[in-house]
Protein backbone atom coordinates (compact mmCIF):
# COMPACT_ATOMS: atom_id res chain seq x y z
CA UNK A 1 0.00 0.00 0.00
CA UNK A 2 1.39 3.45 -1.28
CA UNK A 3 1.65 6.19 1.41
CA UNK A 4 -0.92 8.34 0.17
CA UNK A 5 -3.70 5.40 0.21
CA UNK A 6 -2.38 4.53 3.72
CA UNK A 7 -2.94 8.15 4.58
CA UNK A 8 -6.06 8.90 3.24
CA UNK A 9 -7.32 5.04 4.67
CA UNK A 10 -6.96 6.09 8.07
CA UNK A 11 -8.17 9.78 7.45
CA UNK A 12 -11.15 8.62 6.34
CA UNK A 13 -11.45 6.55 9.03
CA UNK A 14 -11.34 8.73 11.60
CA UNK A 15 -13.13 11.51 9.74
CA UNK A 16 -16.50 10.88 11.24
CA UNK A 17 -15.23 9.38 14.55
CA UNK A 18 -17.40 10.87 17.30
CA UNK A 19 -15.65 11.23 20.46
CA UNK A 20 -17.62 11.91 23.88
CA UNK A 21 -17.76 15.14 25.15
CA UNK A 22 -17.70 15.02 29.68
CA UNK A 23 -20.80 16.21 30.60
CA UNK A 24 -19.37 19.00 32.27
CA UNK A 25 -17.45 20.78 29.75
CA UNK A 26 -19.75 23.90 29.28
CA UNK A 27 -19.75 24.16 33.21
CA UNK A 28 -16.01 24.37 32.72
CA UNK A 29 -15.57 26.57 29.88
CA UNK A 30 -18.14 29.05 31.79
CA UNK A 31 -16.48 28.84 35.30
CA UNK A 32 -13.01 29.34 33.89
CA UNK A 33 -14.01 31.98 31.43
CA UNK A 34 -15.21 34.45 34.12
CA UNK A 35 -12.31 33.29 36.30
CA UNK A 36 -10.20 34.46 33.59
CA UNK A 37 -11.91 38.21 33.22
CA UNK A 38 -11.93 38.05 36.98
CA UNK A 39 -8.10 37.53 36.93
CA UNK A 40 -7.76 40.12 34.94
CA UNK A 41 -8.83 42.55 36.84
CA UNK A 42 -7.19 41.19 39.61
CA UNK A 43 -3.89 42.80 38.26
CA UNK A 44 -5.44 46.07 38.72
CA UNK A 45 -4.57 45.80 42.39
CA UNK A 46 -0.85 45.66 41.82
CA UNK A 47 -0.69 47.15 38.77
CA UNK A 48 -2.14 50.39 41.49
CA UNK A 49 0.81 49.66 44.23
CA UNK A 50 3.11 49.82 40.96
CA UNK A 51 2.51 53.12 39.69
CA UNK A 52 2.45 53.89 43.26
CA UNK A 53 5.88 52.23 43.91
CA UNK A 54 7.15 53.94 40.81
CA UNK A 55 5.52 57.20 41.29
CA UNK A 56 7.09 57.02 44.72
CA UNK A 57 10.31 56.31 43.16
CA UNK A 58 9.89 59.50 41.00
CA UNK A 59 9.16 61.78 43.52
CA UNK A 60 12.03 60.43 45.83
CA UNK A 61 14.78 60.67 43.49
CA UNK A 62 13.67 63.58 40.57
CA UNK A 63 12.18 66.23 42.60
CA UNK A 64 9.48 68.37 43.01
CA UNK A 65 9.41 71.42 41.60
CA UNK A 66 6.44 73.25 43.14
CA UNK A 67 8.20 72.42 46.12
CA UNK A 68 10.85 74.30 45.59
CA UNK A 69 9.11 76.98 44.20
CA UNK A 70 7.21 77.31 47.91
CA UNK A 71 10.72 76.91 49.22
CA UNK A 72 11.78 79.80 47.47
CA UNK A 73 8.49 82.06 48.32
CA UNK A 74 8.76 81.30 51.77
CA UNK A 75 12.66 82.51 51.98
CA UNK A 76 11.71 85.56 50.15
CA UNK A 77 9.23 86.26 52.76
CA UNK A 78 11.66 85.52 55.78
CA UNK A 79 15.03 87.69 54.33
CA UNK A 80 18.18 86.54 53.04
CA UNK A 81 19.33 86.43 56.89
CA UNK A 82 16.98 83.45 57.92
CA UNK A 83 18.58 81.38 55.35
CA UNK A 84 21.83 81.26 57.27
CA UNK A 85 19.44 79.80 60.07
CA UNK A 86 17.23 77.83 57.86
CA UNK A 87 17.98 75.08 59.67
CA UNK A 88 17.18 76.48 63.28
CA UNK A 89 13.80 77.96 61.67
CA UNK A 90 12.73 74.28 60.43
CA UNK A 91 13.74 72.59 63.76
CA UNK A 92 12.15 75.37 66.02
CA UNK A 93 8.41 74.80 66.41
CA UNK A 94 8.10 77.05 68.75
CA UNK A 95 10.04 80.51 69.92
CA UNK A 96 9.23 81.63 73.43
CA UNK A 97 7.95 85.09 74.21
CA UNK A 98 9.33 88.21 72.36
CA UNK A 99 9.36 91.99 72.60
CA UNK A 100 10.74 93.77 70.02
CA UNK A 101 10.94 97.74 70.50
CA UNK A 102 12.84 99.01 67.87
CA UNK A 103 13.13 103.22 66.85
CA UNK A 104 13.88 103.84 63.66
CA UNK A 105 14.75 107.44 62.19
CA UNK A 106 15.55 107.90 58.62
CA UNK A 107 17.42 111.51 57.65
CA UNK A 108 16.20 113.50 54.15
CA UNK A 109 19.13 112.07 52.76
CA UNK A 110 18.16 109.07 53.25
CA UNK A 111 19.73 107.08 55.51
CA UNK A 112 19.03 105.28 58.46
CA UNK A 113 19.37 104.92 62.20
CA UNK A 114 17.63 102.01 64.03
CA UNK A 115 17.77 101.94 67.86
CA UNK A 116 16.71 98.20 69.27
CA UNK A 117 15.74 97.59 71.97
CA UNK A 118 15.15 93.95 72.00
CA UNK A 119 13.87 91.68 74.99
CA UNK A 120 14.21 88.26 73.96
CA UNK A 121 13.42 85.01 76.04
CA UNK A 122 16.25 82.68 76.26
CA UNK A 123 18.15 81.50 73.42
CA UNK A 124 20.70 83.44 71.14
CA UNK A 125 19.63 82.27 68.30
CA UNK A 126 16.11 83.41 68.89
CA UNK A 127 17.84 86.70 69.51
CA UNK A 128 19.49 86.96 66.30
CA UNK A 129 16.58 86.49 64.64
CA UNK A 130 15.00 89.11 66.66
CA UNK A 131 17.51 91.54 65.41
CA UNK A 132 17.42 90.23 61.91
CA UNK A 133 13.34 91.04 62.00
CA UNK A 134 14.28 94.33 63.04
CA UNK A 135 16.62 95.54 60.75
CA UNK A 136 14.03 94.30 58.10
CA UNK A 137 10.65 95.71 59.33
CA UNK A 138 9.19 94.84 56.57
CA UNK A 139 9.80 91.31 56.29
CA UNK A 140 7.81 91.11 60.08
CA UNK A 141 4.87 92.24 58.06
CA UNK A 142 4.85 89.22 56.53
CA UNK A 143 4.21 87.40 59.57
CA UNK A 144 0.72 89.19 59.18
CA UNK A 145 -1.37 87.92 62.26
CA UNK A 146 1.40 87.46 64.62
CA UNK A 147 2.87 91.07 65.02
CA UNK A 148 1.52 94.26 65.76
CA UNK A 149 3.83 97.36 64.62
CA UNK A 150 2.35 100.62 65.42
CA UNK A 151 4.37 103.83 63.42
CA UNK A 152 4.16 107.15 64.09
CA UNK A 153 5.31 109.32 61.33
CA UNK A 154 7.15 112.79 62.35
CA UNK A 155 6.43 116.37 60.17
CA UNK A 156 9.31 117.89 58.04
CA UNK A 157 10.12 115.11 55.72
CA UNK A 158 11.81 113.36 58.85
CA UNK A 159 10.25 109.80 59.14
CA UNK A 160 10.20 109.05 62.57
CA UNK A 161 9.63 105.58 62.85
CA UNK A 162 8.77 104.28 66.43
CA UNK A 163 8.03 100.55 65.95
CA UNK A 164 6.91 98.45 68.97
CA UNK A 165 6.91 94.96 67.63
CA UNK A 166 5.26 92.32 70.05
CA UNK A 167 5.27 88.64 69.14
CA UNK A 168 3.46 86.65 71.51
CA UNK A 169 4.15 83.25 71.39
CA UNK A 170 5.82 83.82 67.70
CA UNK A 171 5.30 81.09 65.70
CA UNK A 172 7.91 79.72 63.62
CA UNK A 173 6.15 79.24 59.87
CA UNK A 174 2.85 79.32 61.49
CA UNK A 175 3.46 76.09 63.13
CA UNK A 176 2.41 75.73 66.80
CA UNK A 177 4.26 74.42 70.08
CA UNK A 178 4.85 70.60 70.22
CA UNK A 179 1.55 69.21 72.15
CA UNK A 180 -0.38 71.62 71.04
CA UNK A 181 -3.79 70.79 69.72
CA UNK A 182 -5.44 73.71 68.31
CA UNK A 183 -6.58 74.06 64.26
CA UNK A 184 -3.51 75.74 62.40
CA UNK A 185 -2.57 76.54 58.86
CA UNK A 186 -0.75 74.79 56.67
CA UNK A 187 2.73 75.87 55.56
CA UNK A 188 3.36 75.86 52.16
CA UNK A 189 6.27 73.29 53.10
CA UNK A 190 3.91 70.78 54.28
CA UNK A 191 1.43 71.38 51.72
CA UNK A 192 3.59 70.24 49.00
CA UNK A 193 4.77 67.32 51.60
CA UNK A 194 1.04 66.40 50.54
CA UNK A 195 0.62 66.83 47.21
CA UNK A 196 0.80 63.23 46.31
CA UNK A 197 0.56 60.04 48.87
CA UNK A 198 -0.20 56.88 48.61
CA UNK A 199 -2.21 54.74 51.25
CA UNK A 200 -2.51 51.42 51.72
CA UNK A 201 -5.05 49.72 54.19
CA UNK A 202 -6.85 46.65 55.09
CA UNK A 203 -10.56 46.56 56.70
CA UNK A 204 -12.59 44.49 58.60
CA UNK A 205 -16.10 45.27 57.91
CA UNK A 206 -19.80 44.07 58.65
CA UNK A 207 -22.15 43.69 55.74
CA UNK A 208 -25.78 44.36 56.01
CA UNK A 209 -28.22 42.61 53.64
CA UNK A 210 -31.58 43.79 52.45
CA UNK A 211 -33.60 41.39 50.42
CA UNK A 212 -37.00 42.38 49.11
CA UNK A 213 -38.93 39.68 46.89
CA UNK A 214 -42.72 40.10 45.94
CA UNK A 215 -42.70 36.60 47.36
CA UNK A 216 -42.40 37.30 50.69
CA UNK A 217 -42.00 33.52 51.86
CA UNK A 218 -39.66 33.65 49.28
CA UNK A 219 -38.11 36.60 50.64
CA UNK A 220 -38.55 34.98 54.45
CA UNK A 221 -36.77 32.46 53.09
CA UNK A 222 -34.13 33.56 51.79
CA UNK A 223 -33.55 36.13 54.88
CA UNK A 224 -33.85 33.52 57.40
CA UNK A 225 -31.40 30.93 55.43
CA UNK A 226 -28.49 33.83 55.18
CA UNK A 227 -26.12 35.67 57.75
CA UNK A 228 -23.60 38.00 56.63
CA UNK A 229 -20.47 37.22 58.28
CA UNK A 230 -17.02 39.32 59.41
CA UNK A 231 -15.76 40.27 55.97
CA UNK A 232 -12.51 42.62 54.80
CA UNK A 233 -12.02 44.77 52.44
CA UNK A 234 -7.82 45.93 50.99
CA UNK A 235 -6.98 48.07 48.78
CA UNK A 236 -4.51 51.30 47.56
CA UNK A 237 -5.35 55.13 46.92
CA UNK A 238 -3.50 57.72 45.28
CA UNK A 239 -4.25 60.92 47.46
CA UNK A 240 -3.65 64.47 45.42
CA UNK A 241 -3.85 67.61 47.33
CA UNK A 242 -6.41 70.27 45.17
CA UNK A 243 -5.89 72.60 48.03
CA UNK A 244 -4.37 72.63 51.03
CA UNK A 245 -7.20 70.83 52.48
CA UNK A 246 -9.08 69.59 49.51
CA UNK A 247 -7.76 65.87 48.47
CA UNK A 248 -8.83 63.28 45.38
CA UNK A 249 -8.41 59.62 45.68
CA UNK A 250 -8.33 57.07 43.46
CA UNK A 251 -7.29 53.99 43.66
CA UNK A 252 -8.52 50.14 43.80
CA UNK A 253 -9.83 47.82 46.48
CA UNK A 254 -10.74 43.78 46.56
CA UNK A 255 -13.75 42.94 48.88
CA UNK A 256 -14.60 40.00 50.23
CA UNK A 257 -18.10 39.81 51.88
CA UNK A 258 -18.75 36.30 53.62
CA UNK A 259 -22.54 34.80 53.86
CA UNK A 260 -23.32 31.73 56.30
CA UNK A 261 -25.97 30.04 54.49
CA UNK A 262 -27.87 27.60 56.24
CA UNK A 263 -31.55 25.91 55.16
CA UNK A 264 -33.79 23.01 55.02
CA UNK A 265 -35.78 22.58 52.06
CA UNK A 266 -39.62 21.36 52.00
CA UNK A 267 -38.22 17.57 52.32
CA UNK A 268 -36.47 18.29 55.65
CA UNK A 269 -32.30 18.34 53.56
CA UNK A 270 -30.19 20.71 55.00
CA UNK A 271 -28.16 22.98 52.82
CA UNK A 272 -25.17 24.34 54.11
CA UNK A 273 -22.69 26.62 52.89
CA UNK A 274 -20.19 30.02 53.00
CA UNK A 275 -20.77 32.10 50.24
CA UNK A 276 -18.08 34.50 48.76
CA UNK A 277 -19.15 37.84 46.96
CA UNK A 278 -15.98 39.15 45.86
CA UNK A 279 -15.52 42.56 44.24
CA UNK A 280 -12.76 44.39 42.91
CA UNK A 281 -13.85 48.31 43.08
CA UNK A 282 -12.43 51.91 42.35
CA UNK A 283 -13.26 54.38 44.94
CA UNK A 284 -13.72 57.86 43.57
CA UNK A 285 -13.15 59.93 46.70
CA UNK A 286 -13.21 63.43 47.63
CA UNK A 287 -11.60 64.04 50.87
CA UNK A 288 -11.55 67.60 53.76
CA UNK A 289 -9.14 68.64 55.85
CA UNK A 290 -11.14 69.36 59.14
CA UNK A 291 -8.81 69.34 61.39
CA UNK A 292 -5.06 69.88 61.36
CA UNK A 293 -2.42 70.06 64.50
CA UNK A 294 0.91 69.07 64.76
CA UNK A 295 0.08 65.57 64.98
CA UNK A 296 -3.45 65.06 64.17
CA UNK A 297 -5.41 65.05 61.12
CA UNK A 298 -8.78 64.47 60.78
CA UNK A 299 -10.63 64.20 57.35
CA UNK A 300 -14.60 63.91 55.97
CA UNK A 301 -14.89 61.45 53.10
CA UNK A 302 -17.26 60.88 50.44
CA UNK A 303 -17.49 60.00 46.78
CA UNK A 304 -18.30 56.25 45.14
CA UNK A 305 -17.04 52.97 45.04
CA UNK A 306 -17.04 51.92 41.47
CA UNK A 307 -17.57 48.19 41.28
CA UNK A 308 -15.93 46.76 37.85
CA UNK A 309 -16.36 42.97 38.43
CA UNK A 310 -17.80 40.93 41.08
CA UNK A 311 -17.57 36.84 41.63
CA UNK A 312 -19.95 34.98 43.47
CA UNK A 313 -19.17 31.09 45.02
CA UNK A 314 -21.77 29.33 47.28
CA UNK A 315 -25.52 28.56 46.63
CA UNK A 316 -28.70 30.53 47.79
CA UNK A 317 -31.76 28.80 47.71
CA UNK A 318 -34.43 28.84 44.73
CA UNK A 319 -38.38 29.97 45.25
CA UNK A 320 -38.94 25.72 45.57
CA UNK A 321 -35.73 25.51 48.16
CA UNK A 322 -33.60 24.06 45.59
CA UNK A 323 -29.84 25.45 46.17
CA UNK A 324 -28.62 27.81 43.07
CA UNK A 325 -25.09 27.37 42.55
CA UNK A 326 -23.72 30.86 42.34
CA UNK A 327 -20.91 29.95 40.00
CA UNK A 328 -22.51 28.34 37.42
CA UNK A 329 -25.64 30.15 37.32
CA UNK A 330 -25.90 34.17 37.07
CA UNK A 331 -27.78 35.04 39.91
CA UNK A 332 -26.32 38.37 40.60
CA UNK A 333 -24.64 40.90 37.84
CA UNK A 334 -21.01 40.68 37.19
CA UNK A 335 -21.09 44.88 37.59
CA UNK A 336 -22.90 45.71 40.77
CA UNK A 337 -22.31 49.36 40.07
CA UNK A 338 -21.81 51.94 42.56
CA UNK A 339 -22.20 52.26 46.34
CA UNK A 340 -22.16 55.82 48.15
CA UNK A 341 -19.10 55.76 50.29
CA UNK A 342 -18.67 58.34 53.10
CA UNK A 343 -16.13 58.07 56.22
CA UNK A 344 -13.87 59.69 58.48
CA UNK A 345 -10.25 59.43 58.41
CA UNK A 346 -8.12 60.23 61.55
CA UNK A 347 -4.10 60.30 60.83
CA UNK A 348 -1.53 60.42 63.40
CA UNK A 349 1.98 61.82 61.67
CA UNK A 350 5.10 59.42 62.40
CA UNK A 351 6.97 61.54 60.59
CA UNK A 352 7.37 63.95 58.32
CA UNK A 353 6.37 61.28 55.36
CA UNK A 354 4.42 58.50 57.02
CA UNK A 355 1.34 58.82 58.57
CA UNK A 356 -1.13 55.89 60.05
CA UNK A 357 -4.40 56.26 59.98
CA UNK A 358 -8.02 54.96 60.76
CA UNK A 359 -11.02 55.36 58.58
CA UNK A 360 -14.55 54.26 60.16
CA UNK A 361 -16.79 54.36 56.85
CA UNK A 362 -19.99 53.43 55.59
CA UNK A 363 -20.91 52.16 52.11
CA UNK A 364 -24.20 52.04 50.49
CA UNK A 365 -25.33 50.11 47.48
CA UNK A 366 -27.17 52.15 45.09
CA UNK A 367 -28.05 49.77 42.86
CA UNK A 368 -29.73 45.78 42.99
CA UNK A 369 -27.25 43.74 42.39
CA UNK A 370 -29.32 40.73 41.58
CA UNK A 371 -29.82 39.56 37.93
CA UNK A 372 -33.19 40.60 36.29
CA UNK A 373 -34.27 36.83 35.97
CA UNK A 374 -34.63 36.17 39.24
CA UNK A 375 -37.48 37.38 41.52
CA UNK A 376 -35.97 39.00 44.31
CA UNK A 377 -33.68 41.94 44.84
CA UNK A 378 -30.48 42.08 47.30
CA UNK A 379 -28.33 45.18 48.18
CA UNK A 380 -25.67 44.35 50.62
CA UNK A 381 -24.37 47.69 52.09
CA UNK A 382 -21.52 47.47 54.50
CA UNK A 383 -19.69 49.71 57.46
CA UNK A 384 -16.07 48.64 58.35
CA UNK A 385 -12.70 50.48 59.80
CA UNK A 386 -9.69 50.85 57.92
CA UNK A 387 -6.42 51.11 59.20
CA UNK A 388 -4.17 52.36 56.89
CA UNK A 389 -0.70 53.85 55.73
CA UNK A 390 -0.13 57.16 54.17
CA UNK A 391 3.52 57.66 52.57
CA UNK A 392 3.88 60.92 51.05
CA UNK A 393 5.77 60.95 47.73
CA UNK A 394 8.06 64.19 47.61
CA UNK A 395 11.64 64.10 46.67
CA UNK A 396 13.80 63.33 49.69
CA UNK A 397 16.63 66.10 49.09
CA UNK A 398 13.84 69.10 50.29
CA UNK A 399 15.13 67.64 53.76
CA UNK A 400 18.77 69.25 52.97
CA UNK A 401 18.14 73.17 54.22
CA UNK B 1 -30.79 29.61 14.01
CA UNK B 2 -28.24 29.21 10.89
CA UNK B 3 -24.62 29.60 11.49
CA UNK B 4 -24.13 32.80 10.43
CA UNK B 5 -26.61 33.84 13.64
CA UNK B 6 -24.79 32.06 16.12
CA UNK B 7 -21.39 33.17 15.05
CA UNK B 8 -22.71 36.81 15.24
CA UNK B 9 -24.56 36.43 18.42
CA UNK B 10 -21.29 34.74 20.02
CA UNK B 11 -19.31 37.79 19.09
CA UNK B 12 -22.21 39.75 20.88
CA UNK B 13 -21.17 37.34 23.59
CA UNK B 14 -24.61 35.93 23.68
CA UNK B 15 -25.10 32.57 25.95
CA UNK B 16 -27.28 31.29 24.16
CA UNK B 17 -25.41 31.22 20.94
CA UNK B 18 -22.38 29.94 22.49
CA UNK B 19 -23.75 27.22 24.14
CA UNK B 20 -25.28 26.44 20.47
CA UNK B 21 -21.74 26.75 19.11
CA UNK B 22 -20.13 24.56 21.85
CA UNK B 23 -23.38 22.09 21.16
CA UNK B 24 -22.56 21.60 17.23
CA UNK B 25 -18.82 21.63 17.57
CA UNK B 26 -17.60 20.07 20.49
CA UNK B 27 -17.85 16.32 19.89
CA UNK B 28 -15.73 17.00 16.41
CA UNK B 29 -12.99 19.09 18.24
CA UNK B 30 -13.09 16.68 20.87
CA UNK B 31 -12.20 13.97 18.25
CA UNK B 32 -9.14 16.34 17.37
CA UNK B 33 -7.42 17.27 20.79
CA UNK B 34 -7.97 13.27 21.48
CA UNK B 35 -5.73 12.83 18.33
CA UNK B 36 -2.93 15.73 19.62
CA UNK B 37 -3.18 14.93 23.21
CA UNK B 38 -1.39 11.71 24.93
CA UNK B 39 -4.13 11.33 27.48
CA UNK B 40 -7.59 12.09 27.28
CA UNK B 41 -7.56 14.91 30.60
CA UNK B 42 -5.31 16.45 28.51
CA UNK B 43 -7.28 16.81 25.60
CA UNK B 44 -10.18 17.81 27.58
CA UNK B 45 -8.27 20.57 28.72
CA UNK B 46 -7.54 21.49 25.36
CA UNK B 47 -10.81 21.24 24.49
CA UNK B 48 -11.53 23.56 27.26
CA UNK B 49 -8.87 26.19 26.36
CA UNK B 50 -10.17 25.70 22.70
CA UNK B 51 -13.07 26.92 23.42
CA UNK B 52 -12.21 29.87 25.66
CA UNK B 53 -9.88 31.13 22.68
CA UNK B 54 -13.04 30.35 20.00
CA UNK B 55 -15.31 33.01 21.91
CA UNK B 56 -12.63 35.42 22.72
CA UNK B 57 -11.32 35.51 19.16
CA UNK B 58 -14.61 34.72 17.39
CA UNK B 59 -15.17 38.42 15.94
CA UNK B 60 -11.93 37.56 13.87
CA UNK B 61 -14.09 35.09 11.75
CA UNK B 62 -14.96 37.11 8.72
CA UNK B 63 -17.38 34.89 7.39
CA UNK B 64 -14.55 34.14 4.43
CA UNK B 65 -14.01 30.41 3.88
CA UNK B 66 -15.59 27.62 6.11
CA UNK B 67 -16.22 28.28 9.79
CA UNK B 68 -15.43 25.02 10.66
CA UNK B 69 -11.99 25.06 9.01
CA UNK B 70 -11.04 28.45 11.49
CA UNK B 71 -12.54 26.69 14.50
CA UNK B 72 -10.44 23.58 13.69
CA UNK B 73 -7.25 25.99 12.65
CA UNK B 74 -7.58 27.61 16.25
CA UNK B 75 -7.75 24.39 18.07
CA UNK B 76 -5.09 23.03 16.63
CA UNK B 77 -2.88 26.41 17.61
CA UNK B 78 -4.35 25.39 21.43
CA UNK B 79 -2.97 21.53 21.16
CA UNK B 80 0.17 22.48 19.84
CA UNK B 81 0.68 24.98 22.35
CA UNK B 82 -0.21 23.08 25.33
CA UNK B 83 1.92 20.42 23.72
CA UNK B 84 4.64 22.86 23.61
CA UNK B 85 4.72 23.57 27.26
CA UNK B 86 6.07 20.16 27.67
CA UNK B 87 8.66 20.58 25.01
CA UNK B 88 7.67 18.38 21.91
CA UNK B 89 10.66 16.16 21.26
CA UNK B 90 11.10 15.02 17.35
CA UNK B 91 13.77 12.65 17.66
CA UNK B 92 14.32 8.79 16.13
CA UNK B 93 12.31 6.19 18.57
CA UNK B 94 13.50 3.34 16.45
CA UNK B 95 15.46 2.65 13.30
CA UNK B 96 13.20 0.53 12.13
CA UNK B 97 10.45 2.98 11.74
CA UNK B 98 12.23 3.60 8.61
CA UNK B 99 11.55 -0.10 6.94
CA UNK B 100 8.14 0.17 5.19
CA UNK B 101 5.99 -2.65 6.21
CA UNK B 102 3.52 -4.33 3.61
CA UNK B 103 0.29 -3.20 4.88
CA UNK B 104 -2.95 -4.76 3.12
CA UNK B 105 -5.99 -1.98 2.95
CA UNK B 106 -8.36 -4.19 4.79
CA UNK B 107 -6.04 -4.16 7.56
CA UNK B 108 -6.89 -0.56 8.71
CA UNK B 109 -10.83 -1.42 8.13
CA UNK B 110 -10.51 -3.80 10.38
CA UNK B 111 -9.41 -1.62 13.12
CA UNK B 112 -12.41 0.06 14.72
CA UNK B 113 -12.45 3.78 15.23
CA UNK B 114 -10.90 3.29 18.42
CA UNK B 115 -8.50 1.01 18.27
CA UNK B 116 -7.03 3.58 15.99
CA UNK B 117 -7.66 6.45 17.74
CA UNK B 118 -5.84 4.71 20.18
CA UNK B 119 -2.56 3.98 18.33
CA UNK B 120 -2.53 7.59 17.16
CA UNK B 121 -2.39 8.68 20.88
CA UNK B 122 -0.06 6.65 21.55
CA UNK B 123 2.30 7.60 18.95
CA UNK B 124 5.67 9.88 20.25
CA UNK B 125 4.87 13.21 20.22
CA UNK B 126 6.64 14.11 17.23
CA UNK B 127 5.02 11.79 15.39
CA UNK B 128 1.77 12.03 16.47
CA UNK B 129 1.93 15.52 15.87
CA UNK B 130 3.32 15.98 12.74
CA UNK B 131 1.26 13.22 11.65
CA UNK B 132 -1.80 14.63 12.63
CA UNK B 133 -1.11 17.97 10.91
CA UNK B 134 -0.03 16.67 7.44
CA UNK B 135 -2.23 13.96 7.45
CA UNK B 136 -5.42 14.87 8.80
CA UNK B 137 -5.45 18.65 8.72
CA UNK B 138 -3.61 18.74 5.66
CA UNK B 139 -0.49 21.01 6.66
CA UNK B 140 2.21 21.65 4.01
CA UNK B 141 5.61 20.47 5.34
CA UNK B 142 6.80 24.27 5.73
CA UNK B 143 3.77 24.99 7.02
CA UNK B 144 4.29 22.84 9.17
CA UNK B 145 7.53 23.63 9.76
CA UNK B 146 6.71 27.42 10.43
CA UNK B 147 3.98 25.86 13.02
CA UNK B 148 6.28 24.07 14.72
CA UNK B 149 9.69 25.94 14.59
CA UNK B 150 11.43 23.09 12.75
CA UNK B 151 13.11 22.80 9.70
CA UNK B 152 10.61 21.24 6.75
CA UNK B 153 13.11 18.23 6.22
CA UNK B 154 12.85 17.23 9.99
CA UNK B 155 8.81 17.22 9.23
CA UNK B 156 9.48 15.10 6.29
CA UNK B 157 11.16 12.66 8.33
CA UNK B 158 9.09 12.37 10.97
CA UNK B 159 5.71 12.12 9.19
CA UNK B 160 7.78 9.52 7.71
CA UNK B 161 8.74 7.63 10.22
CA UNK B 162 5.54 8.06 12.15
CA UNK B 163 3.65 6.17 9.01
CA UNK B 164 6.00 3.56 9.57
CA UNK B 165 5.32 3.43 13.36
CA UNK B 166 2.16 3.14 12.93
CA UNK B 167 1.75 0.46 10.12
CA UNK B 168 3.80 -1.54 12.25
CA UNK B 169 1.19 -1.23 15.59
CA UNK B 170 -1.52 -1.83 13.10
CA UNK B 171 0.24 -5.18 12.05
CA UNK B 172 1.32 -6.40 15.16
CA UNK B 173 -2.16 -5.68 16.29
CA UNK B 174 -3.99 -7.49 13.91
CA UNK B 175 -1.50 -10.37 14.42
CA UNK B 176 -2.51 -10.46 18.10
CA UNK B 177 -6.29 -10.49 16.94
CA UNK B 178 -5.73 -12.89 14.49
CA UNK B 179 -3.94 -15.33 17.25
CA UNK B 180 -6.83 -14.75 18.86
CA UNK B 181 -9.49 -16.04 16.91
CA UNK B 182 -6.70 -18.58 16.08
Amino acid sequence: MQDKEFDDRIKYALSNYPSAVPADMWDRITAKKKRRRFGFLLFLLPGILLVGAGAMYYFTQNGDTARKRNLLNENDAIKPSVNTDRTQLSNDNAIAPAEIKTNLQETAAGTLSSNKKIKTANTRNKKKKARTASAHPSSLQTDAGAANIAVATSPNDKISDSTKISTPATEDHKTVKPGSTSTQEITPTEAADEKFALELFVSPQAPFNHISADDKTYQQALQSAGSMQLSYTAGARISYAITKKLFVKIGAQYSQLNEKIDYKDSQGNSFQSMNHYKTVSVPLLISYRIITTENFRLHATTGTVLNIVSRYQGIIPSAFGQPIDLQTHDVYNKNVSASFYLSVDISRKMNRRNDLFIEPWFSYRLKNMVNSNYSFDQRIHSMGLSLGWRYRLFRNNDHQF
Amino acid sequence: MTEKEIITGCIKKNAVCQRLLFDQYSRKLMTLCLRYARTAPDAEDMLQESFIKIFSAIHQYRFEGSFEGWIKRVTVSVCLRKLQESKIRFDDVSALESTKHALHPDVIDSLSEKELMQLISSMPDGYRVVFNLSVMEGYTHDEIAALLNIEAVTSRSQLMKARRWLQKKILANQKITVKHAG
